[in-house]
This record gives C-alpha cells, structure tokens and sequence, in this order.
C-alpha cells in the first residue's frame, strides 16, 4: 500500500539546519581536547608547573640559606616534624626538637641526639636569610621556618653541613632552567637548519644530512665531557652555566633538525603546498603560512621529549665535575657528595635529589605523550 | 612533423595547447645516482583545450596523467615540448619556458584541482584564510574586499559564506571539495585542470560535485581538464576524450565517437571493462590477458601490443603515430582503418 | 523456505568510542542461498565491511556485537547442522575452523592482508597448513596448483617473490587463491576491486565468476559500485547508516528500485554509453555523522519523498513486497518497526 501524499521539498532547509549543529571549533581546542584525555601527561605536566615555580620560588620555599654552612650539624640525617611528643602528648602544630651532637666514643663518629625539652614549633611566613626572586624582589620572609636557635633540615644536611632541602630548590632553578634554554636553543638550530634543508633539498639537504649524521654517530657522553673540558676553569659561574647549555644543545640540534626535515620534505609535496605555490605565493609565504604552522606543534613535542636528556646531561656533567660550578647549585653537583661509596653507605639521604631528577625526567616523558597524541588531534 | 588537431569545428582559436610534450623521469641507482634509464611518464603528447570546452583525459593508473597536469601548471618542468597558453593580454605563452612573471601571469589563468580533497587544504587555515590567499598573494584584493569576494564564491560553489571561519576538519569530503573549487576559481581562472576530482568522494556527493562544475563552466565560461579514470563520469562532464596508455595518448575524439565507434582497441578494451550498471548486459568481455606494462620499461613498438587481441607483426616493433581516422578523431593504431571496433553499448 | 547457508538474523554491531556510541550495524538481516551471490552495496560508512567482518567475528575493541544471530549450514562428521555463528567465541577452535577453511575473506587493499616479509609461496603454503594435514612439499604444490587457478602465469616462479614485487593485480589474484586454499563454502568479498584498475577489475570479476562457478562457492560481495553489483550478484541488499533500506533480485534492484534512497542513488550515476547535457540527479546533503544518525528512517533527512511527522518519528518495519523484495519505508506499509527501546510500534 502506498501513502500518497505531497510534501514540500524542504530538504535543503532542514540540511542547513542539521549542519548548523555541528561546533566551530579551532585546532588548537581539539588538540586541548586531546591533551586533556591523557591522564598521566595531565598529571606529569602540573607536576612540572609545580616544580618550575617551586624552582622560581626557591629562596622562599627553602627556609635555610643554601649556601650556609652549619659547622655543628655536618652530616645530620634528616630529622622531620613531629606531631606526637616523646611523652605520647598530640601537638596540632608540628615540631621539631632540638639536637645535640655528641662523638659516639667507640666508633668516633659524630652523632645527633634530640633533646626531648627542646620544642621548636613550625611557624609560617617566618623571617629568615635575605634571597631574591627572579633577581629582582629582596626579601627575607619564608614560607616556613623554626624560630632561632632551632634547625629544620627536611632532607639532612650533606659533608658541609648544608640543608640539602634547600639546596634542591636552588638547584631546581639551575637544573630545570638548563633543560628549557638548552631546548630553546635546539629548538631555534634545529628548525631552521630542518626547513631549510627539506625545503631546499638537493645538495644543500645532502651535506646538511651527512653533518648530521657525523654528530649523531659519536658517542655523547665523550663528546659531551671534550667540549665540556674545553670551557676554561676560571670563567664565571653564569658563563659556565650558558656554556654548559651551548654545550648540551649542540648536541641534540641534530636529531631535531632531523625529524623536521623529513615532515617538512613530505608536507613540501602536500596537495596544499602545490595549490599555494600554483597562486603565486612566495617561497617565503609557504614557509611561514603553511609548513612552519604545521610542523611547529610537532617540533614542540620533539623538543619535550629532548629536555629530560639535556636535564640529565647537565646532571652528568656536574656530577662528573665537569658542569655547573659552585657558587652556582645543581642536582648534579649535589650529587657529586654522593661518588664515595662510604658515603652512600652512611649517609643514604645525600641521594634525595636524584628523587627529583628522577621524578622530574618521568614527568617530562609522561607529558611528551600527551603532547604527541595532541600534535596530531585528526588522527584516529 | 605537427598533428593537426583543430580540424574539429571550432568557432574559437583554442585556449591551450599540448604540443609534443614529454616528461622522462631518470631511473637511478647505486650510491653515486648512476642513471640506468628513463621513466616515460609522458612521451610526446599533443592536445588542445578550446575555451569554454572539458577535455577529458581517462588512463589507467601510472600512465601519466597526473603528471600531464603538473607539467601544464610547471609545478614540473617539462623534459620537452611546448604548453602554450592564449592569454588575453600577452598573446600565446610557452609556459614550458616562461619567465617568472609571464608564469605568475599564466597560472592566474589556470587553476588545479587534486584528487584528495583531505590534504588539498592546510588543516592549520580557515576557510577564509584559504581562499583569500590567492587574491592576497596576487593583489586582487585584501582585508573587507577579500572577505567579500570570499564570500561570493563560497556561494558560487553552494556553500553557506557564514561557513569561512571555520576550519577545514569541520566540512565533509564534499564540502572540502567545493572549497577548493572555490579557491581555484578565486582568481577568476580560464583554465581549471582538475586532477580526478570526485574519486575520492561518494556516489551521492559525486553527483553534486559534477553538476556544480558544469553549471560553472556554463556560467564564468570556464575550461577543464578532466582526468578520470572513471569512463562514466569523464563521458558525462566532456566534450572531446583523449585516452592515455603508458605515457601516451592513444586516441582523441569527440566524446559521442569514441564512445560509440572507437578506433583504437585499447579503448574498446576499456569500454567492454567497465562494469555496467544493467543487470541484462552481463559478461561480454573482450578479455584483454596481461598487465599494463611497467613505463620503465615498456614493450617496443606500440605500448599496446602484448595484449591486444588484434596485434600483428608490424606492432612489435613500430609505434604507430597518431593520426586523424575520421574527422576530428584521432587514434594512434596501425588498423584503425581496418579495424571494426565496438562500441560502448554493443557489449 | 529453502535451506540457506547463511541466516542474519537482526545483526546489530556497535563501536563503543570515546566520542560515543557508533552503531555501525544496527539490525541487518539476510540471507545467501549456497552457490549464489549477494551483494552488499551502499556509500562510505554505512556498515558493509563491519557486516562482513562480524559474520567471522573479527570485531576488535571497542567494536562489539551486541546482538543477532548468524545461522550457519555446516557439515560436521557427514551431517548438515546449523550452528549460530555467534554462539563460539572469537578466539574459539571453532570460528578458527570456520575462517578460512568454511569461510573465507578477501579485502580491498591486498597488502594490508599479505605480510610483506614473506614469500607468496610461504603464505600461501601457511594457509594451506593451517587447515590441511599436509607435508610442506604438497602444500607448495597445490599453492602452485592455486595460482594456476587463479590464471597467474609462471607460478612456480611467483611463489619465490614477495608481495610488493606484485602488481595490485596480481596481489588480488594471490588473496583470491588465498581464500580459496581451504575451498570455502562462502566467499565474503569486502570491495576486491575498488583499488583496481578498470581491465584489472574486469578480469578479476571474470576470475571470480569463474571460480565461483567452479568451486560451487556462495559469495557476499560487498561493493559501492552499482556496476560490479549488476555484473556479479544475483540477490541485492541496500544499506543506509548501518540498516538495510532494500533487499531484492538484482534485476527488479534496477529495473523497479523501491526505497528512494535506492532511487536516487541508481539515478545519481552517470550511466556510460547514453550521455546527455542535462545535471545528475542528486541526493541532497550528506550522510550524516555515525554520532548522530537521525531518528526515525535514516535517510529521512535527505529525501525527497520525506513527510513530516511520519518519517522523523520511528523506523520503519521491512516491508515485504512481491517475491524476495523487502524494503523499509513507510511510502509503502505504515508499520512501524517493533522498536527495541520500548516505543510503541
Ligand atoms: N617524481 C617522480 N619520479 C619518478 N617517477 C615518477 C614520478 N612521478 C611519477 N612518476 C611515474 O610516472 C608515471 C606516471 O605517473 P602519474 O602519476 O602521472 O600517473 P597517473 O596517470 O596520474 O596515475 P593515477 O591514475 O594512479 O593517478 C608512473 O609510472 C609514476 O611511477
Ligand atoms: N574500529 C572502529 N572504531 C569506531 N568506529 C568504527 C570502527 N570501524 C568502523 N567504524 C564505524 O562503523 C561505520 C561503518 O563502517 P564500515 O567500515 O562498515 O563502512 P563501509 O560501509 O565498509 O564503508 P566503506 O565503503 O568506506 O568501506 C562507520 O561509521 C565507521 O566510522
Ligand atoms: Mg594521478
Ligand atoms: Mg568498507
């Protein structure tokens, strides 16, 4: 049976009215959007946030003054807060007792013992050493501290008698700083040499290709140590520190400047490219409007994914005595406490930095992966 | 030795020719790029485009349409022969061999449309920004003026002008095709090649796109370049069918002729392959036995011969030329003459 | 009814995605009697391949099928029975001996299919193994005794090559043989030759005509060519957004189309050998997104038949009309479908 009925063709019409429905939404909105369904890069890059301001923050996280030498405590294990008392009495407020060192007379070595009447309680926004933020703000007010003569040292103190939780702050700054300008740096040689020579190609791409392939094929860590041992002894610190990050960059440009290449080479054949160069647009436009906008989300990811090497170059440099310098801080230098055996064996808390730098490294990958699948938000 | 093929009535001078064009790409091997041999994507093709007129170019894969195309817009530089292209202002024009600013020129007048409508736009633009690229570029228009035009031509492609801010992973296979439809055309082209510019869409979208490209044609009285290999639809949308095999044109012809009587077997063969739509028809292949030759390494003689039911000696060792067996059709067979060949609704 | 080889029974596939739920499959049934050939024909995305790929279960997460039955005839110890496909699990020892050796596929892009690091030979000796107690020595040679089979000239020499020395063609002729290796009682054939030329595709068609002929093999031909679908099926389903619209013989498919989506799909081809200047019929719109499939009849967005409160409302039940010929749309019964939400049909 058929239903024989007219109907107005508003076909069109009700199309329209569908397709209205569906969203304008940006690129860079459904790359959030991707970004956002990765769990563990969400979490990997607030931690990182975290670190960065607690790195720009330091002077006032730490409550001791990192280079400050506490004759009478070298080599203290860490001594927390305690809310309960040795009489079992719950404080609201924690606390630290204060702490005599004695020479145990059997072994001669120094030891610490609390003094149970001694209470300092925790205080915060406590006035302590001056520092400044950004280099530019002085101030002496801390996040928290102990009054006077108590000591707070979260983390023990390291051979000199320095509060190591401070000095992983401080050392923040220089670690972390290292990894961002030395990425910087990579990402600026890198990307240029990259477009130029899949643009250009032909010979140009050829030697620039073989170049690369030279630097990649020694092996780093030598290379690494040559140039390192190349930086004069009596520079400054902050010259050793950029030194240090020419040094790292040099290094990692290559594999970048790579990757770019090869997505450049093939979005030069793209059907997009060949329309622009077909209506005229200069080699300058299609570089700047077409390859660049595509490849840099790409070029961002590849650049993540290189800052923990770089973060753990510099950790081996130090380490080895070859990097950052005092007066300046980093986790590889506080590390560098740590080569003796003997040492490790009696004081285990020296290696609480190497928590951060293991932390840190977990979180730059964690994100690297989000970032990546974000890079490309059409892919299924 | 030059092929005549204005015979066919015309009442204008035509808009571009083909003459003699070749594209050899090397073939190279080892470490040190020796060349071994040479990839005759396109080997001495002549055609001509009149104005207002769609020249349809089907070939099965490899055999060099594509880079026909390429090499009219000199996105490929040419191994040999001449494109020449009436302009208006400057007279006829060798894009082979142009200077930059008659090139710039030329490809104002000549536009390309891709195959895949997914990587024919920069996911990174929006739809304004696409289609006002070319009239920036040019200095034909920017800023209100661009958004204006922009707006006019979405609308000439049957898009809704409040769509040209968005991106382009929001439009359909269809739609994106229509956008760059409307960049082609930004420039107010004569000439519009268009490289296979339904198979990647469906049936349904196909439709939509063939018409809106003939209504265009009518109204700005545009010309195409129609590459398919799809038999229906290039018989649909052309005027005049030239049909290539590994690199060269085997036959040109209005597309009724060649259709109906064609006078080079390879067309017949295609014509009997194609799957139709009829229930009734079934199965009255001519069975063409083999593969298309690799164009590296094609056979002597005519490209055709190891599969052509009506080879003779002669075949295997010389290429025929193509030369004028009615009027206005063109075929490249020593038999033409001979030949009863079938057409495409006698199987 | 006579006895089939194949029932679908209110097959329902879903992917169950991050962006939603795509019902892929959303109640096909049908039916292939042995020896004959069903095409499966409709545009990107309304469900053909996942039709086919869920009648041997090779539905990998998120897809899964949530409901149906898929009667199969098979012949166990000497006795016929018919068993529900969906009854075994996918990783089943039994669905492993139904692949392949009752029922085998072949895809569109050949390649994705044959392993790139082997011969010809070692694969199809491979698939000869997996079914068949033979000596590696006899399987290279019924393996040869196939690529005859399948018309490849120089067999022996072929089985030495790898699959990227192949043309397309060839490599659609290898999978023919392929699949052919366990000597199926039914061949799904998911679009075997859209990524072919057209004297390519012809002769593959032939071939497999041929074959079917010879080897008394059912086949489920899935296509998005009108054309290869006159030339090869003799049954027709239509399918829209993962429903079948219409289902008949192949010549009352061309000759006295029903659903109007069938009409105009039939109408919007140019036919090759009567050209005319006028436009193409045309279907308006697009198929909608998988997200967000309309509610009542499908299509009923783009029709142009549509009548309002009708059509949007529910989906219409299949229709049967004369003979075999089914369609789903209320132009022709006002019955709606006995809907599986709860609401009154
Ligand atoms: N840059 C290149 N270098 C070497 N050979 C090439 C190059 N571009 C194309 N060819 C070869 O030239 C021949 C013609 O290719 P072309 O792309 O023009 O074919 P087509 O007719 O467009 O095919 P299709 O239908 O597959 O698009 C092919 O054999 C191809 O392999
Ligand atoms: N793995 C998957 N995940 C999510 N959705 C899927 C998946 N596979 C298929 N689909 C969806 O199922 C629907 C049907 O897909 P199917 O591949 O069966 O279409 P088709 O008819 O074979 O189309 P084509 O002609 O393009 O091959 C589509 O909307 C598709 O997006
Ligand atoms: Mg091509
Ligand atoms: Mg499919």
């Amino acid at each position: 049976m058929e239903i024989l009925r007219k109907t107005g063709n508003q076909t069109g019409a009700r199309i329209a009215r569908k397709e209205d429905e569906a969203k304008v939404v940006s690129v860079r909105r459904l790359m959030w959007l991707r970004f956002k369904r990765n769990r563990l890069a969400v979490i990997g890059g607030i931690f990182l946030l975290l670190m960065y301001l607690a790195a720009i923050f330091a002077g006032f996280i730490a409550p001791n003054d990192p280079t400050m030498v506490h004759s009478q405590y070298v080599s203290m294990a860490p001594h927390g807060l305690n809310f309960v008392d040795t009489d079992g009495n719950f404080h609201l407020i924690p606390f630290v007792y204060g702490v005599k060192s004695a020479v145990d007379p059997a072994t001669f070595r120094k030891t610490f013992q609390i003094i149970p009447e001694e209470k300092y309680p925790l205080q915060f926004f406590v006035r302590g050493s001056e520092y400044t933020i950004l280099g530019i703000f002085r101030t002496d007010i801390h996040l928290f501290g102990v009054e006077e003569p108590g000591k707070l040292f979260l983390f023990g103190t390291d051979t000199q008698g320095r509060d190591i939780f401070s000095r992983v702050w401080f050392g923040a700054q220089v670690s972390l700083s290292v990894g961002l300008l030395g990425v910087f740096l990579t990402l600026v040689f890198g990307s240029i040499i990259g477009i130029a020579s899949g643009y250009i190609g032909g010979l140009f791409d050829d030697i620039i290709q073989r170049v690369i392939e030279l630097l990649m094929s020694f092996p780093q860590l030598p290379l690494w140590l040559a140039l390192a041992a190349l930086v004069p002894d009596n520079w400054p610190s902050d010259r050793i520190y950029f030194a240090i990050t020419i040094v790292l960059a040099i290094l990692s440009w290559g594999a970048l400047a790579r990757q770019t290449r090869s997505m450049v080479y093939a979005l030069r054949e793209a059907d997009f490219v060949t329309a622009a160069r077909y209506s005229n647009c200069s080699d300058w436009r299609i570089i700047t409007r077409h390859l660049l906008p595509n490849t840099m989300s790409h070029i961002i990811v590849i650049a993540t994914t290189a800052i923990p090497g770089m973060i753990l170059g510099e950790t081996a440099l130090s380490f080895l005595g070859l990097g950052i310098r005092s007066p300046l801080i980093s986790w590889g230098l506080l590390l560098t406490d740590a080569q003796h055996i003997r040492v490790l064996v009696q004081q285990p808390w020296i290696l609480t930095p190497a928590i951060f730098v293991i932390a840190t490294i977990i979180a730059f990958n964690f994100l690297g992966d989000g970032l990546r699948d974000a890079a490309d938000p059409f892919a299924k | 030795m030059e092929i005549q093929l204005n015979a066919v009535p015309h009442a204008d001078r035509p808009l571009l020719e083909i003459l003699h064009l070749k594209k050899h790409y090397p073939v190279t091997r080892g470490l040190l790029k020796r060349t071994v041999g040479y990839v005759k994507a396109v080997d001495d093709v002549s055609l001509t485009i009149y104005p207002g007129q769609t020249l349809g170019l089907v070939g099965e894969s490899g055999s060099g349409k594509t880079t026909l195309a390429h090499s009219v817009m000199r996105g490929i530089t040419p191994t040999a022969g001449s494109v020449i292209f009436h302009d208006d202002h400057l007279g006829p024009v060798d894009v082979a061999s142009a200077d930059p600013a008659a090139l710039r020129h030329v490809r104002r007048n000549m536009q390309m449309v891709f195959q895949d409508p997914f990587s024919s736009l920069n996911p990174r633009m929006t739809v304004l920004d696409i289609i006002a690229e070319p009239l920036q570029v040019n200095q034909i228009a920017k800023g209100k003026a661009a958004q204006e035009r922009v707006a006019e031509l979405l609308q000439l492609v049957g898009l809704r002008p409040e769509y040209m801010r968005r991106f382009p992973h929001a439009f359909s296979g269809g739609q994106r095709q229509r956008i760059v439809v409307a960049r082609a055309l930004a420039l107010n082209p004569r000439l519009v090649l268009l490289d296979e510019p339904t198979s990647a869409l469906d049936v349904s979208i196909q439709a939509q796109t063939l018409n809106l490209l003939k209504d265009l044609q009518s109204r700005l009285n545009l010309s195409y370049l129609f590459i398919s290999h799809d038999l229906g639809v290039v018989e649909h949308v052309s005027d005049t069918v030239a049909v290539m095999y590994v690199g060269r044109v085997v036959e040109v012809a209005p597309t009724r002729k060649l259709y109906q009587q064609p006078k080079h077997p390879y067309t017949e063969a295609l014509l009997s392959s194609i799957p139709k739509p009829d229930p009734t028809r079934k199965k009255r292949r001519i069975a063409i036995a083999g593969e298309i030759p690799n164009p590296a390494n094609p056979p002597p003689g005519c490209h055709f011969h190891p599969r052509c039911p009506y080879a003779q000696p002669i075949c295997a060792h010389e290429a025929p030329p193509l030369r004028e067996v009615t009027p206005g059709q063109f075929a490249a067979c020593h038999f033409s003459d001979e030949l009863n060949l079938k057409g495409v609704n006698d199987f | 009814m006579t006895n089939m080889l194949l029932q679908i029974k209110d097959l329902r596939t879903h992917f169950f995605t991050e962006s939603g739920v795509v019902r892929a499959v959303d109640g096909v049934s049908f039916d292939i009697a042995p020896g004959k050939t069903l095409g499966v024909v409709g545009e990107s995305g309304c469900g053909k391949s996942v039709t086919g790929y869920s009648i041997l279960q090779l539905i990998n997460p998120p897809g899964r099928i949530v409901g149906g039955q898929i009667l199969f005839e098979r012949e166990k110890n000497g006795r016929k029975e018919v068993v529900d496909l969906l009854k075994y699990g996918a990783r089943s020892e039994d669905i492993r001996q139904i692949r392949g050796n009752e029922i085998a596929m072949i895809f569109q892009e050949p390649m994705t299919s044959l392993d790139p690091l082997f011969t010809v030979g070692d694969q199809l000796a491979e698939a000869i193994l997996v079914h068949q107690k033979v000596s590696k020595r006899s399987a290279l040679d019924r393996a040869t005794e196939l690529l005859d089979k399948v018309r490849l000239p120089q067999a022996r020499e072929l089985l030495n090559k790898y699959p990227h020395q192949l043309s397309g063609g060839m490599r659609q002729r290898v999978m023919i043989a392929m699949a052919l290796s366990g000597q199926p009682k039914l061949l799904i054939a998911d679009e075997p030759t859209t990524a072919l030329d057209v004297t390519t595709e012809g002769q593959i068609l032939d071939l497999m005509q041929s074959l079917q002929e010879e080897f008394g093999m059912a086949m489920l031909f899935i296509t998005h060519d009108l054309g290869v679908i006159a030339e090869m099926a003799e049954e027709v389903v239509v399918m829209y957004l993962g429903r079948v619209v219409e289902k008949t013989d192949v010549r009352t498919l061309f000759d006295a189309p029903k659903h109007p989506y069938t009409r105009a799909l039939l109408e919007s081809i140019p036919k090759v050998g009567h050209k005319h200047d006028g436009p193409l019929q045309t279907i308006e719109g697009m198929v909608p997104s998988p997200f967000n499939i309309p509610q009542g009849c499908p299509f009923h967005p783009r029709c142009a038949r549509f009548m309002p409160g009708i059509c949007d409302e529910a989906v219409p039940a299949e229709t049967p009309l004369e003979r075999s010929h089914t369609v789903r749309c209320y132009l022709y019964s006002e019955q709606a479908e006995g809907d599986r939400y709860g609401n009154p049909a």
